[in-house]
């Protein structure tokens, strides 16, 4: 099948995803508990509050309108009012959105910096140092726990060396004397945008802890994916025609074997990230930073169940997207994967 | 004719293994002569393509390691040379082709972007001057990257139409894998002729294709051959394929080269006990007749016999041969063997 | 004396019709005993498991460990007397590391069999029947997987209420896919082969086919995978109890102890340190052992003896 069928079948594949998403907070929402109402109410719910939110949800209902309703509203973008801002839930989220956004892209771009190269590397100079050294760095990586490493951070670098700053994205005389414009919500972009070079410094060095705590999986993982299939692509035919053929060392690591070794790269880099989504919630946490974790883990302390499912939702359909996109982006890399 | 183009001697190969070192060639001693088609036949894990990999220098560096002896190109020895001088050569004077076409392509690139990649690193300042000859124009960075590029497309064109491959616009912009086995050779003999090189090695190229496909590429290495005028050297197991192109045919046994000469003088009048047998397995038997064959196994390459290599399989192997290797020495006009039944020293009969 | 002979044998005679199996042992012991990096994690997990189950014995201060408390020795240093120090409570935290191996070995042992007992046989049966069962059971996979990994749980933990009990059945709930992918692979290259064709030919059923003949071949990698998983399932339990999901105070649990300590990060760091530290080691440890069997059940990796 060409590129094209493939293309639409994975389309068609998110859909019904999304549509099996939709079912399973459904059940999760309004089925699973005692009473749902309850959960959307808060606690000491007034008889006509209960009754109001059972309107709404159509909890008189038989299941399959209950479920009609739940999508309608999550079509409408209403994904209920939290019970501890007050505020719809969706647009809480919309405004915490961008800063773990941000923090995810900056470990993003960390880890593919540093894993990438040291996994081509080691896979050129098998066995030597920098071979041992990257392999014991990649293990560290994928089995601290991100929480953990923050901690440390925070003991090692501010505590005891005072290089950098404890939590928070940005202090607070900044908001005073030099406030961000927000144009994209990427703090990082924006003051260069606006050239606020103080709020840029500023929003750096803040950034610097969370983002390497948070950065120490990833960069595992990619050093050990990039080099096991750098070592399996240098073992193949093609690799040996190159050399044949006089090709300079650059040209055959960096351009036909990383080539054909991205390929399960991403898919890992895509599975890796639903394990960072969850990451960032502790990192967060830890750096106090006002992203979507700790939104949740506010939320989680007050019971505030509109606000969790939410976020879930919200964070769930972000993955599905990023997935999607990274399977198309093979598929136009390497063309051998519409075959499969 | 007989200007010597490429000589290997006293080539000895190692590879360090667990269990052992493993001495895949022990003092090869062979000559290609320009313009001339030199086959290279023995059984699988004799060292032939062990030998032209050496040639290339192309042997991974820790296992692998020549020990000794000397890679005569063009005058030069290549064992000499830096990694940087190696690679100038490999492709541009040197080229190889090897037994799977396909998978020796890169699957993620186009085949017009494989072809003018290697065009473009040898021949670039070549491909500058030829596109400006038409235009008399000073060169600009991006504009003369731009001529360098469709000058070698145009090479690569003209040179996938002389190895017979039809539409070779489209072929430009196929993947491997959308090629088929006999195409894709092609397309590797291209790649390894673009550059107009002075041999070319061809590791097993028909091994994957059938049997009318072969004859096709043989019969296109041959004329190619006569057209271009570069040397072949042709490693194979098929005596079938050698017996097809070939002017002069080498016979390998156990990292040796036991018997070398012209073509017809040792399929008529075999003089090694080891050449003997492998021509008496490839001849038809009469009906009823059991085909012979050699008996033994080949050496353990760690564990290596005394003397002779092939002796423990010889049914002719004298007392010396235990004792001491022969040598090759020349038994007729242009045929070698290296034995001691017609060795003039130290033979006791 | 026929009786007496057989019996004074048995121990050679079982060694001998065994023999190829007991070589496959041999090889993987070797393998592991040539490996630091193994040793250490077999070691690790060891000591863990034996901490774990004799707490009660070994710990110094086995009533801190359960969470008693002792506000007169609140916050000290570690010292000889309390060798991690004490946390906010007085209560010391070396005993409560202690107990806490047992919550969550615990947890880590339940969820991985339960993701492995609902996920293998999903896994054989979708590869092998393919077609219709294939897609529909991976199209529910695909559902789950579409989570990211902590996600579930904490929605399902949040409505159904908070408890160690509960975090062990959501993450089961959002684990077992993996299990079926990996054995959804390993089933559809089996099926092919000859030897599942041959019983079919026979009239063996289906099931029968799938639970004595494909799934023991599937093992090699799902043993794999648990033990990577043993250690990511202490990670994820301890993940949840940090977020006031899991264990609930005065249970000593690891991740409850990092979020408790958390407050007194900057000047009483052991709270926080040690139960951390220990997280990283455990899931470090069963990293190493996961790489070990690895290498061990692939028998592309075998060297010639």
């Amino acid at each position: 099948m060409g590129t094209r069928d493939y293309i639409i079948r994975r389309l068609l594949l998110t859909v019904l995803v999304i549509i099996g998403i939709s079912v399973i907070t459904f059940i999760l929402t309004h089925v699973v508990p005692s009473d749902p109402a309850a959960l959307y109410v808060g606690p000491h719910p007034t008889k006509e509050q209960l009754e109001m939110v059972r309107e709404k949800l159509g909890l008189n209902q038989p299941l399959y309108i209950q479920y009609f309703y739940y999508v309608r509203s999550l079509l409408q973008g209403d994904l209920g009012t939290s019970l501890y801002t007050h505020r719809p839930v969706l647009f809480d989220i919309s405004r915490r959105l961008s800063a773990s956004l941000e923090l995810i892209v900056m470990s993003l771009i960390i880890s593919l910096i540093i894993g990438v190269p040291l996994g081509v590397i080691s896979a050129q100079k098998k066995d030597r140092l920098i071979d041992h050294v990257s392999r014991v760095i990649s293990v560290a990586g994928v089995s601290i726990p991100a929480f953990f490493l923050g901690i440390l951070f925070q003991l090692l670098f501010f505590r005891h060396l005072g290089w950098f700053p404890l939590n928070l994205r940005v202090d607070a005389y900044i908001t005073i004397y030099h406030p961000i414009q927000e144009i994209t919500g990427f703090h990082l972009l924006d003051t260069l945008i606006t050239g606020n070079w103080p709020a840029f410094q500023n929003s750096v060095m803040h950034i610097v802890l969370p983002a390497l705590a948070l950065a120490a999986y990833p960069t595992g993982l990619f050093t050990r994916i990039t080099r096991s299939t750098m070592l399996e692509v240098l073992g193949e035919d093609y690799i040996r025609s190159a050399k044949a053929s006089g090709l300079s060392r650059w040209t055959i690591y960096y351009v036909y074997a990383l080539r054909n070794a991205v390929s399960p790269t991403l898919t890992e880099a895509g599975l890796c990230l639903a394990y960072m989504l969850s990451s960032t919630f502790f990192v967060e946490i830890i750096f106090s930073w006002p992203g979507l974790g700790t939104y949740a883990a506010q939320s989680i302390l007050a019971n505030d169940y509109p606000a969790i499912m939410g976020v879930t939702l919200v964070i769930t359909l972000f993955y599905v997207f990023i997935n999607l996109f990274v399977d198309l982006l093979q598929a136009i890399i390497d063309p051998r994967i519409v075959l499969r | 004719m007989n200007e010597t183009l490429l000589q290997l001697r006293d080539l000895k190969l190692q590879f360090k293994t667990l269990w052992g070192v493993v001495k895949a060639l022990d003092g090869i001693n062979l000559d290609i002569y320009k313009g001339e088609v030199l086959g290279l036949v023995g059984e699988t894990g004799c060292g032939k393509s062990v030998t032209a990999l050496s040639t290339m220098r192309l042997i991974p560096s820790p296992p692998g390691q020549i020990v000794d002896g000397k890679i005569i190109f063009k005058g030069e020895d290549l064992l000499k040379k830096s990694e940087d001088e190696m690679r100038k050569i490999r492709g541009s004077e040197i080229s190889m082709i090897f037994q799977d076409p396909i998978s020796s392509l890169n699957p993620v690139f186009k085949i017009g972007d494989q072809i003018t990649r290697v065009i473009k690193v040898h021949q670039k300042e070549r491909l500058l001057k030829d596109s400006q000859a038409f235009n008399h124009e000073i060169p600009l960075f991006r504009s003369s990257r731009r001529k360098i590029e469709e000058e070698a497309r145009q090479r690569a064109i003209h040179m996938f139409r002389r190895v017979g491959l039809p539409n070779p616009e489209k072929i430009l912009e196929r993947y491997p894998h959308e090629l088929s086995g006999g195409m894709a050779q092609r397309v590797m003999i291209s790649m390894a002729l673009c550059c107009n090189p002075d041999l070319l090695i061809a590791d097993e190229p028909t091994s994957f294709l059938d049997a009318t496909i072969q004859a096709q590429i043989l019969k296109l290495l041959k004329n190619l051959k006569d057209e271009i005028n570069f040397s072949i050297l042709l490693i194979t197991h098929d005596l079938g394929v050698i017996a097809k192109i070939c002017d002069r045919v080498a016979v390998m046994y156990a990292g040796n080269i036991v018997e070398c000469g012209n073509m017809n003088s040792i399929f008529d009048e075999a003089k090694h006990p080891y050449t003997e047998g492998l021509l008496k397995a490839t001849k038809m038997g009469k009906r009823g007749k059991r085909i012979p064959t050699i008996r033994g196994w080949l050496p353990n390459l760690i564990d290596l016999p005394s003397g002779c290599r092939f002796r423990p399989r010889c049914l002719r192997a004298k007392e010396i041969c235990r004792k001491e290797k022969p040598s090759l020495a020349e038994v007729k006009k242009d045929h070698l063997v290296s034995c001691w039944l017609y060795a003039s020293s130290g033979g006791d009969d | 004396m026929a009786l007496k002979e057989s019996r004074k044998g048995w121990l050679k005679r079982w060694r001998k019709a065994h023999e190829s199996q007991l070589k496959e042992y041999r090889y993987i012991l070797r393998l592991a005993l040539k490996s630091p990096l193994t040793m250490f994690g077999l070691m690790v997990v060891l000591v863990m498991l034996l901490m774990g189950i004799f707490a009660p014995w070994v710990a110094p201060y086995p009533k801190q460990g359960e969470g008693t408390s002792n506000l007169e020795t609140r916050l000290q240093p570690p010292s000889y007397q309390y060798l991690f120090g004490t946390d906010f409570l007085g209560r010391d935290i070396l005993s409560r590391v202690m107990y806490g191996a047992r919550t969550s070995l615990q947890a880590a042992i339940v969820v991985v069999t339960l993701a492995m007992v609902v996920g293998t046989p999903l896994g054989a049966i979708a590869g092998y029947f393919g077609g219709k069962v294939d897609e529909a059971i991976m199209r529910i996979t695909d559902i789950f997987l579409a989570f990211p990994a902590l996600l579930l749980s904490i929605l399902i933990v949040a409505t159904v209420g908070a408890s160690i009990t509960n975090a062990m059945i959501s993450l089961s709930l959002s684990w077992w896919p993996w299990y079926t992918r990996l054995v959804r692979g390993q089933a559809i290259s089996l099926r092919e082969r000859l030897f599942v064709e041959a019983a079919r030919a026979i009239g063996v059923g289906d099931l029968h086919i799938i639970f004595h003949h494909i799934l023991p071949n599937c093992l090699a990698p799902v043993i794999v995978q648990a033990t990577l998983d043993m250690g990511y399932a202490i990670l994820a339990t301890s993940s949840l109890s940090f977020l006031g999901l899991g264990a609930k105070p005065p249970q000593a649990d690891w991740g409850l102890m990092l979020s408790e300590g958390r407050e007194f990060i900057l000047k009483e760091w052991w709270c926080s340190v040690f139960p951390g530290l220990i997280i990283f080691i455990a899931v470090l440890a069963f990293n190493f052992l996961g790489d070990w069997l690895r290498v061990a059940m692939d028998p592309k990796m075998r060297k010639i003896e």
